[in-house]
């Protein structure tokens, strides 16, 4: 959107990304750390919880492949894809975002979900080539748009719109 | 065109257009909108089809177009501050 707005010549003085992360289309994780990971995740299930969940990953994985072969092809989805939670996931999990020169803020979630990627850039720093800012906001991804967190990803939010006014 | 939720509406100061791809509810913003409502304005864009039966938008860019033709009449020559979230990680 910043970038059809500068092509349009329309002032976009920031973006701020609320710990945004762009999604490895593979995992950087190898198989075997990701096995573990799911694993982790898993061990203290019941059965029948440990199967369902085996169950929902693969769905995932393969509604994906699904998405990408439609999608690519400029095809349709089938109705068992096209659906408000499986598009949202999957389009942000394949969005590859291109080179944008505005100043980016990333506002960082400084509390990192077990798995997560500890890249201080969160994938960012190729695709900002003017400079990406990042700002720490000490939560998680989650706790930094509740309160109490939000009172200081405010406090950075004011700051910013402050230096553009 | 999708519509976009207007929480507050400061004629002199920026706009903060909000985002939210990986939930795609804006209810994540609350807290935050309160503590700003008096710093910018505040445009909210749900997900289309979140509320309702319209279909999704199934790339990024589509989404952005259609946002921006929405936002094109208030925009003028006022900044405008984009702030997103994708990803629910």
């Amino acid at each position: 959107m910043a970038r059809i707005l500068e092509t349009r010549s329309a002032p976009v003085p920031l973006v701020v990304m609320f710990d945004s992360r762009i999604l490895p289309l593979r995992n950087e994780n190898g198989l075997k750390s990701r096995i573990q990971i799911h694993k982790q995740k898993t061990e203290d299930l019941p059965f029948p919880k440990k199967l369902g969940y085996i169950i929902q990953k693969t769905g995932t994985r393969l509604r994906r492949w699904i998405y990408t072969f439609f999608i690519r092809r400029g095809r349709p989805l089938p109705p068992f894809v096209n659906r408000i939670g499986t598009i949202t996931y999957l389009v942000s999990k394949l969005y590859r975002p291109k080179p944008f020169n505005g100043r980016v803020v990333l506002l960082r979630a400084d509390n990192l979900a077990p798995g997560t990627s500890s890249d201080p850039f969160n994938g960012w720093d190729k695709t900002c080539s003017a400079g990406l800012e990042i700002r720490s906001i000490s939560g998680s991804h989650t706790s930094i748009l509740k309160e109490p967190v939000v009172s200081l990803l405010a406090v950075e939010m004011r700051k910013l719109l402050k230096e553009i006014s | 065109m999708t519509l976009p939720v207007v929480f507050s509406s400061l004629e002199d100061k920026p706009i903060l257009c909000l985002f939210s791809w990986a939930g795609g509810r804006l209810d994540i913003f609350s807290d935050l909108i309160l503590h700003l409502e008096n710093d910018c304005s505040i445009y909210g864009f749900p997900i289309r089809g979140i509320e309702n039966e319209a279909s999704p938008h199934l790339t990024l860019e589509q989404m952005a177009l259609d946002y921006l033709e929405t936002l094109a009449p208030v925009l003028g020559q006022r900044k405008v501050v984009l702030g997103w979230r994708i990803d629910g990680r």
